[in-house]
């Protein structure tokens, strides 16, 4: 019983997001309150608009992160914390150029398109991954590190062992931070024909239609908390197996 | 969206799939902004008038789908009839042979008390108007689009040449004027003049220009965020006025929306400009010859006939 319980309350919060969605969707499809918006608010056009945004995001953020790990592990190796210290100074530099600006110069240089958003949002996720990776494993007390080498243990394994189970919830909080950015950022994707939810605030906020603003703010919203969820419970699982 | 603009410009935005042979169309693919791809004088209902489908419609930033059609990411394009770009990017409108798009020529619109309180306003900004023919604006839009001009540089000198200003802004000794407009060139264009020629009036003139939207920017007005913009009397016309029976004789129009934008909003528009800047459908020079095509329902023919064809095979 105590299982099943848990498993409901684990369950629950994800379920309630989704289904916050659908009734969103639902109800302005079913209201959309003036023929202008009633051309963009059907079923199948908000359902493409998701499935754009969902992938735009999931695959930008899968691959800023098989980039920014292994990058934030190599500038934390003691050869290379030289680099590391200017790489990082860079990705907080980089930080501060508005994510339009990413998005517009992405587009003078591959056109227009969902591969360019693609490219952008994958430039714009790498940076608080990459620092989140390379704080996390800087933060491991230096007399930990020197007992497990004491200890006997080869650097990969203090890596394995050590470094990166210690830095996780740094490194996790990178990834869920750049997942919710994602989300925001890639409403920008529609300036350039990218479409997503993007599509219904703009548009919402050209022909001054509320409840298409409202649709494409409301659905952006609950994905960006749907996401961070997911991956706090991935972040859970894990650490209840290490 | 400026910043989207100005790269949208700068000529050669790699990334299209490479020039073809000119005609040899395979995907008809179409680029439009938000507010055209949902107006009732927009897309969806042109596509019904003509009764033809794109394969595919990209919808992005305004500023960026001349460049889109010109690099070949597209097939073809909405744009406006006066945009300089046309003629620069080897692009060419086709002609609405079934006329359904209305007439929108361009005229100040104010907010009644403002004109009641500085009557001079009507002859300020009614020197404007009869000077901007379609050439005119085309060549006004160029300088900017083309030639990378600063819309505020092009109006001062359109204006000094035109003798409507003096080289020297006296000090302002009359009241305050918020100036606003839509956010693409022409607009640009109109507001700057506007600002300018106020400011040459005497008047405090304030820069609210580059709104996004009709629908934004005749709310400023309506609610005295701005005192004055120009609007397209086939816009206020279906858009804003709510009419579903476009107009397609320019004088008819503007004196229908003047009488009903005075009577229902307090709204007054001065006259409006000879030029139509109304929508149009582009295509790349190049294609539209080798495919014979001139007219939207040309166009309309050669997809619906691929269509079909491509079913048979």
């Amino acid at each position: 019983m105590g299982l099943k319980l848990s498993w409901v309350r684990k369950l629950l919060p994800p379920l309630l997001f989704v289904g916050g969605c659908v009734a969103a969707a639902v109800y302005f499809v079913e209201n959309p309150g003036s023929a202008m918006a009633a051309r963009v608010l059907t079923y199948d056009h908000l359902a493409v608009l998701a499935v754009q945004h969902v992938s735009m995001v999931v695959i930008s953020s899968l691959l800023a992160t098989a980039t920014a790990l292994p990058l934030g592990i190599l500038i934390s190796r003691p050869r290379l914390r030289l680099l590391g210290l200017v790489l990082e100074n860079l990705v907080n530099i980089g930080q501060t150029i508005p994510s339009i600006a990413v998005i517009a110069l992405s587009f003078t240089v591959l056109g227009l398109g969902f591969n360019t958003a693609l490219f952008a949002l994958w430039l714009y996720s790498l940076l608080p991954i990459l620092r989140n990776t390379y704080a996390g494993i800087m933060s491991v007390p230096e007399g930990v590190r020197e007992a497990a080498v004491g200890m006997g243990m080869r650097p990969w394994r203090v890596l394995l062992r050590i470094e990166l189970p210690l830095a996780f919830p740094i490194i996790m909080a990178g990834i869920r931070t750049a997942v919710v950015v994602n989300v925001g950022t890639a409403t920008l994707a529609t300036f350039i024909g990218a479409g997503g939810f993007g599509h219904l605030i703009v548009t919402g906020i050209v022909v001054r239609r509320l409840q298409l603003l409202l649709t494409g703010c409301i659905l952006s919203a609950l994905l960006a908390m749907l996401c961070d969820h997911l991956l706090g419970m991935v972040e859970d699982k894990v650490r209840a197996s290490t | 969206m400026a910043l989207l603009l100005v790269l949208g410009t700068l000529s050669g935005c790699s990334g299209g799939q490479g020039q073809q042979a000119p005609g040899s169309i395979d995907k008809w693919s179409f680029a439009t902004d938000h507010e055209f791809s949902v107006r009732p004088d927009g897309l969806p209902e042109l596509l019904k008038i003509y009764g033809f489908e794109f394969d595919d419609i990209k919808i992005m930033d305004l500023g960026v789908t001349y460049g889109a059609l010109k690099d070949g990411q597209v097939a073809a394009a909405m744009g406006f009839a006066t945009d300089g770009r046309i003629a620069a990017f080897n692009l060419v409108n086709l002609e609405d042979d079934k006329k359904f798009f209305p007439v929108y020529n361009p005229a100040p619109v104010l907010r009644k008390e403002v004109i009641d309180r500085y009557p001079e306003l009507e002859e300020i900004l009614g020197k404007i108007s009869p000077l901007l023919d379609t050439e005119t604006m085309i060549n006004l839009n160029a300088q900017v689009d083309v030639e990378n001009k600063d819309p505020k540089e092009v109006a001062r000198q359109w204006l000094l040449e035109k003798g409507l200003i003096k080289e020297e802004a006296p000090a302002p000794t009359k009241g305050k004027i918020v100036v606003g407009s839509k956010e693409f060139t022409e607009q640009l264009i109109l507001g700057a003049m506007t600002l300018q020629v106020l400011t040459d009036a005497g008047f405090e003139a304030v820069d609210n220009t580059g709104l996004a939207g009709s629908e934004v920017v005749r709310k400023a007005l309506t609610t005295g965020e701005i005192d004055v913009y120009w609007e397209y009397t086939g816009t206020a016309w279906l858009v804003h006025l709510g009419h579903e029976e476009p107009l397609t004789d320019s004088e008819e129009c503007f004196n229908r929306v003047k009488e009903e934008d005075l009577a229902k909003h307090h709204l007054v528009w001065l006259d409006y400009a000879p030029f139509d800047n109304t929508y149009t459908i582009m295509m790349r020079k190049a294609d539209a010859e080798a495919l014979g095509i001139k007219t939207i329902s040309d166009l309309a023919r050669v997809i619906n006939e691929g269509k079909r064809l491509g079913r048979n095979r």
